[in-house]
């Protein structure tokens, strides 16, 4: 990436066969590259990718994996859009995103790579190892599409290195299709020197469930691969590992989601299958019985929602996980918990949108729905997680906040941290994290279910069991005894009350840490996962002196005070974010008919302050150099 | 055996603790609002009958309800109450129950609630067959709306949706239950035939496993006569009886002559009985005491905490990197105690 | 023939027949008159119906017993069923089966004459010692290694193990204890799973309560509560917040303060128990468990476990009555307050952990004798294992005359209480492994009163033949007294395990060679003689007559005690005997044996008339509840896949016309008529309606209520105020409800 960038010696590429050995190539110091492995899915170029991250996370680097992922399940082979594998950033600072363009490429075929190539991904001239089986392709049509693709990449000045991956696996493995992605694993631990031992580790953990004759197969490859890459490639690169002494987990933010909410006792999970929030629930599937919890798949989000419902009121806090369609669908129950005001989770993994959208792309467009969603004033706490470390908290903060205030609490997430690998200390598990048993202690006669506390609207809840707190829990307006009202100003009353639970809550959260200086030119402001992108690039901008910030919220409502004041200290606010907003250089837009993306329209809003918003959807992790070059365009006023 | 009994002997000792038994007045709680006539009532009295019955505990006892008429019982109930929304009661009871398997759940739904809004959940639910029992009070019309067509709706109908008549014929709610996997209890009522209504509630209670009442229950406001065939015509209703069954007390028998003995253990006999086109089977046509209960396949199990942060130890081993490189030893087992019990 | 199941074995070992072969011929074939036994006290004569017994080692009976280990299932098991139960799994027309019988049969005789050498040895060990002298024996190579393999399959195949136990004196406690120590660590282990359930539960309200005790809301524990850095909140604030909300009670920790004991007495009960289940499975079972040696021990122990238990079962109560939220101070404050045994109840008293407690009829200290007769009069669930060695002849042969012996205490242990009474002899006793089972769980004082043998036996009648005799003499009747199987005699006693229970006495064949070399064969009762002839201090109490003495006027005892006095005085009553020599003599018994036999036999006599018919002697089942009659239908039977079609029953009867009345069975609670006018009409405990007060309103009402009734159960009859207006129109209306 740029700031890292190095110049190459200028090698001569390998004449392969002439006399063995190369002269011994000097590795080459970088802080931070980013490698991508692309395959037609199935090839294993995830599973090789996954494994290279882990090695460079035990080697001490800071990894940030992304997970390239085709629409389709089963797309043609060697097609463009069927792009499957991974991209791994690694570097020798902390490492919160997945930063620009790909420093080195290792494609499986030709089309694929091209298919990142007009995605924008490659870093211009960058290096890219390409199995070159295809060159003498039986087919000639495809023989054709490879060389022209060859000599389109070298013309556009990539430095492109034929391998023919398959004929050097044949000597090790009678299916060299399936077990390549373990050569490569073996070339990039050379190209990068990483440490072979613990590249051999890496493999057996990888296929700890399979036979050890497949761990021995894979291992040889990885060997052969590694020895292969030293003896003739002249690429060598060196990230030196970041310090550091404490214990790390190396896990996607689904994983951290499942985790978290086992750590934050909640123990009932119900859910329907949805992209990309599923793959949480199904790791919480695999393991959470052995914690006491359970994950129901009910019949519909709707069922998932009410089960979720049915089994807080009946005890503990539970959770219910989804994305954008099957949330708008929770609307009209996560309203019924804010009325009866029973304690509820719902996490809320963000996908492109309207409708079925982008389901396995990144975008931030549920925020308005997450804090406005549904009819009437259902007054709800909405947090967002900004880093992997946070989805493995934020539930059980969550947690802690609904059963507290007896509401719904809506975790926002998304594709981009569902998805993307990463390292952070590992978390010390706390008794005190976990959920008290429901009291079952019998209430005096004179308590009321919904005795709320004039100033704060906190009442203490009553759940059966408990002898003496019969009464009927019901979504219509409700008096203290929750008896069905039918006189005007009980109703308003019981509007007051729940919606002062927020204010009152508001006033006990922290204002949020600025990132750089308290004022400047301009503030950039941020929530989910674009932080690491953002702050990357206002780092980068305010080392060459631009008086730029960042400010990035977790709780979106209630908002923490003072953030009115923090705005206001800068020349210009303005929001990045990836949900639509209009574009000014659009002819009919104006700033009188623009819609803002939706944190630029809360913002304005709630402080009366001109904040301007730009956005991306195309679906993709924002890129830090992207949000610099905005930044630019921002402070040079166009 | 030693403590276990003692333990059992404690139990008469529950009884010296409550002064006196709980009588109906106890499950008793705000005045109904149904109308005048309105067929609700029997079911409400049948139900609050059954607890002083069982002496089932208020605080132990659940009515989750969706919208409409029906669903207001649980508020004229002295129990704890779900009074939730249309068509998701089932779910919101599946959910309650999972959690905790100590309470009876009963479950007052009604022919929009659970065969229209609800129906997805209505198949499901018979799938889970999750202990509890479901009322359905089937009045063949819309009436907290104001008489709009139902599904069960005759055909022909005049509503407010349908002026000119209602265009198809009426969905056959013990049928189609019938036909549902793990379909473990149907039982067909009436509300004004409050004695077997009774019985079959409380044949269904002492089922284990989900219990569907398909209860015919008169809407004096805005379908007063539908039922009168069977009310004014007693010979047209058709009581199934057997030991397995109900078996009718003679005020009733002499008021309904007609009995078929039907074992409800025979599902093409229950088939039959409930696509009869003349007369009205009136019993118990479907019972199946072998089928699973879900929250005996899964549900929360009481942990200690400390237990539990084993277990997730052992998880975060899986992902765990030493800073010398090293992965974390392979995790060991997790020991976890046997003890199954509820998790609150 | 003498112990059951022992005659249909005898045939399949291929060992000898029982039936008496001819007697060897002295050239002219004549009977040599002998003495009954030689100096040394070693019988050179035994009753014929014994002869077969010669040799135990070649016969397969219920010894040596297996006490199993672990497992479920059978607690004992004779070897020779585990080695049959093994061949009955096999494929019978397999062709090596046969083989496979007779290697087993082979290893088997070994192992019991092994097992006779190290008593306490494990069947394994055992087994192996018996495999590797068959091997010895076996001459070629192949063929060792095929039996070696076979047999070690065969040993896996049996799978489980235990110590085994041959047919000595102590054999009864051995099994008794076995059976014992596994019990009591099943029900020690699972009482453990239930203090732990409510351990977790009563833990559970502690941390509810401590969850709303306002330390919950101090800034700290909201921090720990909250995966603090990164819940970007200000705990100090939150804390103030949850406080002015006042939803933490000053009282929390009442409830957790008054559990905290019982919680420890539970906990410690609940490691105790895990602890004794343990060192129960432990071989022969730890000290700490083992059976008291006398009663007053076992009483004193008795007490201090009571206070003990008394003190748990407090601790129980009271966190059963907190989880119920049914505690209330006034009046269980006190439960848990010591060792009051008031507060247990009879039934709670008898499910108390039961002690087992071994005694030795001849070695009694003096105060057993009462304090045993007190337990059993007691509810407290002491088990007494009691080892009896006299037998009927006993005391004639110490010159007492022929008076009872302690064998009888079982008999009186009936009448006394409810103990559950088991009296057999060690040969048939782990054909009653179940009984005594039954009686260790028992709630409530149980004796076993088991013959063992004679304290001085006779050389070379081993202790089995000796018990097995006194069984199937009726000296010592095998039965069970069982309390828990109902409240009649017959149903809770049965002559378990006693052969031929229907009869006076067992009958057996016997043949023989007459002088001539023809067959005679005859049936011969098994009397208590049979059993007194093994006891060489009576041996002057017979007498034998040559075959040349023989005369019609001889009969065999059961038939001569059948006689009536009269006839019987001028007969001769003989018994069978053989000699070393298996020459067949006749001896006559003298008049004391006789005195003796008769009374066995009354005795036997009332016994059976206490049991059940015969047929439902071994292993009675439990009463079964009669089955209620269906209801009679008056449909038809309907063909199950045609919509069926309704029949009619009979006309109802018609009530009174004049009298208005309600049919309140069919009330729906509709509350049209109640809302018509509440003083006429009202709903019963029932919530169903029924006329309050006829007088309360007019008959107008009275019939608007009927039509508006929508189940017309409503009958206004005759109006009572003849100057109502409109009456008659109103009568009309009135028609169409009072039918």
């Amino acid at each position: 990436m740029a700031r890292s960038a190095v110049v190459h010696t200028a090698a001569a590429p390998v004449e392969r066969g002439a006399a063995g050995r190369l002269p011994k190539v000097r590795p080459l110091r970088v802080r931070d590259h980013i490698v991508e492995i692309v395959s037609d899915s199935g090839e294993g170029a995830q599973r090789c990718g996954q494994a290279f991250a882990s090695v460079a996370a035990r080697m001490g680097n800071d990894i940030w994996t992304v997970e390239i992922i085709p629409a389709e399940i089963e797309p043609p082979p060697r097609s463009i859009a069927g792009a499957s594998g991974n991209r791994i950033r690694i570097g020798s600072h902390e490492v919160s995103n997945g930063g620009n363009d790909a420093d080195l490429v290792v494609a499986f075929n030709e089309q694929v790579l091209l298919g990142r190539v007009r995605a924008g991904a490659l870093r211009p001239g960058c290096d890219i190892l390409l199995e070159s089986k295809w060159r003498a392709h039986r087919d000639p049509e495809v023989a054709a599409q490879y060389a022209a693709a060859y000599e389109q990449l070298v013309a556009e000045g990539y430095r492109v290195r034929e391998i023919p991956l398959e004929e050097l696996c044949l000597e090790h493995s009678s299916a060299p299709e399936r077990g390549k992605n373990m050569f490569v694993l073996g070339m990039l631990c050379a190209i990068y020197s990483q440490d072979l031992g613990i590249a051999r580790e890496q493999v057996a953990f990888t296929f700890r469930k399979k036979s050890d004759e497949v761990v021995r197969r894979n291992t040889e490859l990885l060997e052969a691969g590694y020895a292969w890459a030293r003896q003739n490639l002249d690429l060598r690169f060196e990230i030196p590992a970041a310090p550091r002494t404490e214990v790390q987990v190396a896990i996607n933010g689904n994983t951290a989601l499942a985790l978290g909410i086992m750590a934050s006792g909640m123990d009932v999970c119900a859910m329907y299958p949805i992209t990309p929030a599923t793959s949480a629930s199904h790791y919480l599937s695999e393991v959470f019985e052995n914690v006491g919890g359970i994950v129901h798949q009910a019949e519909d989000e709707i069922a998932a929602c009410a089960f979720a419902i049915g089994a807080s009121y009946a005890g503990k806090c539970a959770v219910t996980i989804t994305s954008g369609p099957g949330f708008s669908l929770k609307q009209e129950l996560i309203g019924f918990a804010a009325m009866a005001e029973i304690p509820l989770v719902v996490v809320d993994v963000q996908r492109g949108g309207p409708s079925t959208g982008q389901p396995t792309k990144v975008e931030q467009g549920d925020l308005l729905q997450a804090i406005f969603g549904g009819h009437g004033d259902a007054p709800r706490v909405v947090l967002a997680a900004s880093t992997i470390e946070d989805c493995f908290y934020l539930p059980i903060t969550a947690r802690r906040i609904a059963e507290t205030l007896n509401l719904p609490v809506i975790l926002l997430s998304d594709a981009n941290l569902a998805t993307a690998q990463t390292t952070f200390a590992r978390p010390e598990l706390r008794r005190e994290w976990f959920a008290a048993p429901p009291d079952q202690s019998a209430v005096d006669a004179a308590e009321l279910p919904y005795d709320w506390e004039r100033r704060t609207g906190l009442h203490r809840r009553l759940i059966p069991g408990q002898p003496g707190g019969m009464h009927t829990l019901t979504g219509l307006a409700h008096d203290r005894s929750s008896a069905v009202a039918y006189d005007p100003d009980v109703n308003e009353e019981g509007l007051r009350q729940r919606s002062l639970k927020l204010v009152a809550f508001q006033r006990t959260l922290l204002t949020p840490e600025v990132f750089g200086e308290p004022t400047g030119d301009l503030l950039v402001v941020g929530w989910g996962s674009t932080r690491g992108a953002i702050e990357e690039a206002v780092a980068a901008l305010r080392a060459e002196g631009h008086r730029v910030s960042a400010l990035h919220l977790t709780y979106l409502q209630p908002m923490a005070p003072g953030i009115g004041d923090i705005l206001r200290r800068f020349g210009q606010v303005m929001t990045v974010e990836m949900s639509w907003a209009d574009r000014l250089a659009d002819p009919l837009v104006t700033a009188e008919n623009r819609r803002y993306s939706n944190l630029a329209w809360l913002l304005r809003a709630r402080y009366l302050v001109d904040v301007d918003c730009w956005s991306e959807v195309k679906g993709q992790p924002l890129k830090p150099a992207t949000v610099e070059r905005v930044i630019r365009r921002k402070l040079a006023g166009r | 055996m030693t403590i276990l009994d003692s333990l059992s002997r404690l139990a008469p000792m529950r009884l010296d603790l409550d002064e006196t038994g709980y009588s109906i007045g106890d499950y008793e709680g705000a005045g109904t609002r149904w109308c005048h006539g309105c067929g609700n009532s029997a079911i409400l009295t049948a139900l609050q009958k059954l607890c002083a019955e069982e002496q089932l505990p208020p605080e132990k006892t659940v009515i989750v309800s969706g919208i409409g008429c029906a669903s207001r019982l649980p508020h004229y109930m002295g129990t704890y109450g779900f009074h939730g929304l249309h068509g998701r009661a089932l779910p919101t009871a599946e959910g309650v129950k999972v959690r905790r398997p100590d309470l009876h759940v009963f479950v007052s739904t009604g022919d929009g609630d659970c065969f229209s809004i609800g129906a997805a959940h209505w198949i499901h639910a018979i799938r889970y067959n999750m202990d509890m029992t479901v009322m359905v009070h089937d009045n063949r019309i819309y009436g907290l709306t104001k008489k709009q067509a139902s599904p069960t709706s005759p055909r022909g109908l005049v509503t407010s949706t349908t002026p000119r008549g209602v265009k198809l014929d009426p969905l056959n709610p013990v049928a189609a239950t019938l036909g549902m996997s793990n379909v473990s209890f149907v039982a067909q009522a009436a509300d004004w035939l409050p004695s077997i209504l009774y019985d079959i509630l409380h044949r269904a209670y002492l089922h284990r496993g989900l219990s569907f009442i398909h209860i015919l229950q008169r809407c004096p406001n805005y379908l007063d006569d539908d039922f009168d065939e069977y009310i004014r015509h007693p010979e047209r209703v058709v009581l199934l009886t057997h030991p397995q069954g109900i078996e009718p007390e003679d005020a009733v028998a002499r008021r309904f002559p007609n009995r078929i003995e039907h074992d409800p253990g025979d599902m093409a006999h229950a088939l039959a009985l409930a696509r009869m086109s003349d007369g009205l089977p009136v019993g118990i046509l479907y019972r199946n005491d072998a089928v699973p209960c879900y929250e005996d396949l899964l549900a929360p199990r009481r942990l200690p905490v400390a237990s539990r942060i084993a277990a997730l130890e052992h998880e975060l081993d899986r992902f765990t990197v030493r800073p010398d490189g090293s992965r974390s030893d392979p995790p060991g087992e997790v020991i976890t105690p046997p003890a199954r019990a509820l998790a609150g | 023939m003498v112990a059951q199941g022992v005659t249909a074995r005898a045939g399949r070992t291929g060992a000898r027949d029982e039936s008496l072969p001819a007697p060897r011929r002295d050239g002219r074939g004549k009977a040599v008159p002998v003495p009954v036994a030689a100096g040394d006290g070693q019988p050179v004569m035994i009753p014929a119906l014994l002869r077969s017994y010669g040799d135990l080692g070649a016969i397969r009976h219920d010894f040596p017993v297996v006490l199993l280990q672990g497992g479920p299932g059978a607690t004992v098991a004779p070897l020779a069923d585990l080695l049959d139960g093994l061949l009955h799994q096999l494929d019978p027309s397999a062709s090596d089966v046969e083989g496979l019988r007779r290697d087993l049969y082979r290893l088997e005789t070994r192992i019991k004459r092994l097992a006779d050498a190290q008593p306490g040895a494990l069947l394994s060990t055992l087994w192996s010692q018996a495999t590797a002298e068959l091997l010895e024996d076996t001459g070629s190579e192949e063929r060792r290694e095929a039996l070696g393999l076979e047999l070690e399959t065969a040993r896996q195949a049996i799978g489980r193990d235990g110590t085994v136990v041959p047919c000595r004196s102590d054999a009864a406690r051995l099994l008794v204890e076995h059976a014992w120590h596994r019990l009591r660590s099943e029900q020690a282990t699972r009482d453990a799973e239930v203090l732990d359930d409510l351990i977790s539960r009563v833990s559970d309200v502690i941390d509810a309560e401590r969850a709303r005790a306002p330390e919950s809301a101090s800034p700290a524990a909201l921090r720990a509560s909250m995966g603090d850095a990164h819940s970007g909140i200000d705990f100090e604030a939150l804390s103030e917040l949850l406080h002015t909300a006042g939803r933490h009670e000053r009282t929390a920790g009442a409830r957790a303060r008054r559990l905290r004991e019982p919680l420890q007495a539970i906990e410690a009960e609940r490691d105790r128990l895990l602890g004794e289940a343990a060192s129960h499975m432990a071989p022969g079972g730890l000290p700490a468990v083992a059976a008291y040696e006398s009663c007053a021990a076992a009483l004193g122990a008795w007490r201090s476990e009571m206070e003990r238990q008394t003190l748990l079962l407090g601790a129980i109560r009271l966190a059963t009555l907190e989880l119920e939220n049914r505690f209330r101070a006034d009046r269980h404050a006190a439960l848990f307050l010591g060792p009051d045994a008031e507060q247990l109840t009879p039934e709670a008293r008898r499910a108390l952990p039961p002690l087992l407690v071994c005694l030795d009829a001849d070695r009694l200290a003096p105060g057993d004798w009462s304090a045993l007769l007190g337990i059993l009069a007691s509810d407290m669930p002491l088990k007494i294992l009691l080892a009896v060695h006299e037998t009927p002849g006993g005391p004639l042969a110490r010159r007492e005359g022929t008076a009872t012996w302690p064998g009888r205490l079982a008999e009186m242990a009936m009448l006394l209480g409810e103990a559950f009474v088991v009296q057999t002899a060690a040969s048939h006793l782990p054909r009653l492994a179940e009984s005594v089972t039954a009686a260790l769980r028992h709630e409530g004082p149980a004796l076993l009163s088991v013959f063992v043998g004679p304290s001085s036996p006779a050389a070379g009648i081993p202790t089995y033949v000796h018990c097995a005799a006194a069984v199937e003499s009726r000296a010592v009747p095998s039965f069970v007294y069982d309390p828990d199987r109902g409240p009649d005699w017959p149903d809770r006693f049965a002559l378990v395990g006693s052969p031929q229970a229907e009869l006076a006495w067992p009958r057996h064949r016997v043949a023989y060679e007459d002088p001539d070399g023809g067959r005679v064969e005859e049936e011969v009762a098994f009397t208590v003689v049979d059993l007194l002839v093994l006891d060489p201090r009576l041996r002057r109490h017979f007498g034998l007559v040559p075959r040349a003495g023989w005369h019609p006027r001889m009969l065999p005892v059961a038939e001569y005690l059948a006689l009536p006095a009269k006839a019987a005085a001028d007969s001769l009553a003989y018994v069978y005997l053989v000699d070393a020599a298996d020459r067949l003599h006749r001896a006559v018994i003298g008049r004391d044996l006789l005195a003796i036999a008769r009374s066995c036999a009354t005795h036997w006599a009332k016994l059976q008339g206490l049991a059940r018919p015969t047929t439902a002697l071994v292993g009675a089942a439990p009463p079964v509840a009669p089955e209620a009659p269906s209801e009679p239908t008056t449909a038809a039977p309907e063909p199950t896949t045609a919509a069926p079609e309704p029949t009619t029953a009979a006309p109802e009867p018609t009530p009174s016309p004049d009298a208005a009345w309600i049919d309140t069975a069919l009330c729906t609670t509709c509350d049209e008529c109640t809302a018509l006018n509440p003083r006429m009409f009202a709903y019963n405990e029932a919530k169903q309606a029924v006329i309050r007060d006829v007088r309360a309103g007019t008959y107008r009402e009275l019939v608007e209520a009927a039509e508006t009734c929508p189940v017309c159960i409503i009958h206004p009859g005759k109006p009572l105020d003849p100057n109502e207006p409109g009456l008659d129109e109103l009568i009309a209306r009135a028609a169409s409800f009072s039918r």
